[in-house]
């Protein structure tokens, strides 16, 4: 008979301990490193611990369908994590790409990139395109297609008012009105196809999705708007109007707001709206089944079933109250997406964690335009309600600490990925403001272990600031703490007319040479984020 | 039917069905064909190999994880720490015999008995503080106060979230 003595949990192998940590979280795995030094050495030669709490800190969930019992490739892929992290601090913006954006797609209202694709839309002319903008070698989704709108029609006095694409969901949508006799019996159709081809989505529940009764249908006036987004599963229609037509009545303008499965079914009661005021608005979603609409607050809906209507959760209070809100960021959310997501996956190892993300927008405050701001808000806090009655939550109790608010030229722009935003703030001489130093692009990630690492040229910023607003007494102050890097090129005004932000590029639209005073581009600066040379192989 | 030794000379006679759940008597059977001979197992004692053979007669005939699906279960498995009613009930043992099976599981390979000692162990320690967790295990703090307190530091992040 062999002795042995008393099993006792640090008698373990130090692979079976760390096998146990595996099924504990970042914060578990964390403490059991501070127990003692047989500890600490288990987490520290565990490439596997490390990428959990790496991914988290980073605030990224790892995508599905990843084999974690690899350990070699558990290795590289922590080291590029890693890597990747890093790169952002030693970006060079000065080495650039330029890509020609074609006749007559040149008008940037109608310009978006989706996927590193660039996807273009020409109302007048019926026209719509898309194309890979510099595709990377490991690009897995490279799609090229060029439409007369027509072609895509059911019925030829159709006029399409918006086109959007989505490479990662091969998806096309296309917004048009049919003009009847009498003019107020215009109806709105949106319809699918593929995005490289032109047939039907063999994936989509039908060509045609249909709108809800309480969603417009019939005069369309010019100051309308109209918009669909496609976001993963998820297809939205926007548009705000009149609430009544009889122009003699106090009349007061809406928002109105359906959203479709358009895998799961053509009809949907998932339909919002809201008074417009003078506020413009926006939304956007919040992983899976929850949506956000910003307006006077932000609302926090639950959209689990779209045959019933959104279940209002939660009612979040600005400080103060804004106007002119520009739209928030959209989140491209790749936890939405299914098809989509496994072509990601591949490419990517991981995914942003929709409950630690940044929604960025910006607002004026008390209607004055110089008093503009830039909120960039972590997402966190509409994870971390308690289920139950619909609260109201006043600013103090949610936003100072899950916040930062930004100083908005007018000129300034904008964009937010994941943990991180790009913004562009008048560039300082230290002395005279009111002269025109032109701009300066800085990179803020709000990740806990980029604000922990202070990586690079990273300057933290963990003190709270506070902004005045002028011909009132208000002050805001917010903390969220953040690690912020500013380039040293410098731009004219004119030559920042937006910024687009996507996982490691940046993309510049520049002016149209010929047409200078036009709110058209003519090319697209690429900034490309260099991170490590591994090429992925899954 | 099998024959097992274990460590203490009890032998255990268990049907080949149920004794297949471990990976590493399911190979040696393979290697050496069908005999009398028993098999001697010096890691294992009586007290834990009854616990074993307990679980695997519970789960006979429940599908062994192949390499593939393995890989497909993993995704379900990382961070989920859920136990079903009967192992539950089953791992409801002291630390001692928890750390015995889950050193048995590991050497007669039987996957599913290790993740579900795993994760009873993972959930014990989960929301624990360092000292709370040392407690746990009866475990000496070794680090000096130097250390400590910047090791402290260094996992602040993760603290306030």
């Amino acid at each position: 008979m062999l002795l042995r003595p008393r099993a006792k949990f640090l008698s373990l192998a130090e692979e079976l301990l760390s096998y146990i940590l595996t099924f504990l979280s970042c914060k578990d795995i964390l403490r059991c490193s501070s127990v003692c030094k047989a500890l600490r050495q288990t987490y520290l030669s565990s490439s596997e611990l490390q990428y959990i709490t790496e991914l988290s800190g980073q605030q990224l969930l790892p995508a599905p369908g990843m084999d974690l019992d690899n350990n070699s490739s558990i290795y590289k892929r922590l080291q590029l994590l890693r890597d990747k992290a890093h790169a952002w601090f030693k970006l060079d913006i000065h080495s650039s790409k330029t890509v020609f954006i074609p006749e007559p797609f040149r008008r940037l209202t109608n310009t978006f990139v989706v996927d590193g694709h660039l996807c273009l839309f020409n109302e007048d002319q019926q026209l719509a395109k898309i194309f890979p903008i510099l595709p990377k070698p490991s690009q897995q989704i490279v799609i090229e297609h060029e439409w007369s709108l027509e072609s895509l029609r059911p019925v030829p006095n159709a006029d399409c008012f918006d086109v959007i694409m989505d490479p990662g969901e091969n998806l096309i949508a296309i917004a048009y009105v049919i003009f009847g006799l009498p003019t107020d019996d215009a109806k709105i159709y949106i319809d699918l196809g593929v995005l490289d081809g032109d047939g039907a989505h063999p994936q989509a529940a039908g060509r045609t999705l249909f709108l809800s009764n309480t969603v417009f249908q019939g005069n369309i006036l010019a100051s309308d708007k109209l918009e669909i987004t496609i976001c993963g599963k998820y297809i939205t229609f926007w548009h705000t109007r009149r609430r009544s037509f009889v122009y003699d009545e106090p009349n007061e303008e809406m928002w109105w707001l359906q959203i479709w499965d358009w895998r799961h079914s053509t009809t949907s009661n998932c339909v919002i709206s809201g008074p417009k005021g003078q506020d413009s608005s926006g939304f956007c979603f919040l992983g899976n089944d929850r949506l956000l609409t910003v307006s006077k607050d932000l609302r926090l809906y639950s959209i689990e079933n779209l045959s019933q209507a959104p279940q209002l959760l939660a009612c979040f209070l600005m400080p103060v109250s804004m106007t002119s809100i520009d739209s928030p960021t959209p989140m491209n959310d790749d936890i939405a997406r299914n098809g989509g997501l496994q072509l990601h996956a591949q490419r990517t190892m991981w995914t942003s964690d929709p409950k630690n993300r940044l929604l960025g927008f910006t607002a004026q405050i008390q209607n004055d335009a110089s008093n503009s701001f830039t909120f960039v808000i972590s997402t966190r806090i509409f994870f971390d309600l308690q289920v139950g009655r619909m609260a109201t939550i006043p600013w103090e109790c949610w936003g100072p600490l899950n916040s930062r608010i930004f100083p908005h030229d007018p000129q300034c722009d904008f964009d937010v990925c994941g943990n991180r935003v790009l913004h562009t703030f008048p560039a300082t001489s230290g002395k005279d403001s009111s002269q025109d130093m032109g701009y300066k692009l800085h990179l803020m990630d709000f990740s806990p272990l980029a604000v922990e690492r202070r990586q690079g040229l990273g300057k933290v910023v963990s003190e709270p600031s506070t902004i005045d607003i002028t011909e009132s007494a208000e002050k805001l102050t917010t903390f969220l703490p953040y690690v912020v890097v500013e380039f040293d090129r410098t731009f004219d005004a004119d030559q920042l007319i937006d910024i687009w932000f996507e996982g490691d590029r940046i993309y510049l639209p520049k002016p149209n040479t010929e047409d200078p005073d036009s709110d058209t581009a003519g090319e697209l600066e690429v900034i490309d984020i260099e991170w490590g040379s591994y090429i992925l192989q899954s | 039917m099998v024959h097992l030794v274990t460590s203490d000379n009890v032998e255990f006679v268990v049907e080949k069905e149920v004794v297949e759940r471990s990976v590493l008597i399911k190979n040696m059977l393979e290697d050496v064909g069908e005999s009398d001979q028993s098999i001697p197992l010096a890691n294992v004692s009586s007290a834990v190999l009854r616990k074993v053979i307990e679980y695997c007669e519970h789960h006979r005939g429940e599908p062994l994880p192949s390499g593939d699906a393995d890989q497909n279960q993993d995704e379900t498995r990382k961070r989920t720490t859920d136990i079903s009613e009967w192992d539950q009930k089953f791992i409801t043992v002291d630390q001692e015999m928890l750390f015995e099976i889950i050193l048995a599981a590991n050497y007669l390979d039987i996957k599913s008995l290790l993740d579900v000692g795993c994760k009873t162990v993972a959930n014990m320690i989960k929301g624990k503080t360092p000292d709370e967790i040392r407690r746990l295990f009866n475990i000496v703090n070794d680090f000096t106060p130097e250390e400590e307190a910047q090791i402290k530091k260094e996992n602040e992040w993760a603290e306030d979230r």
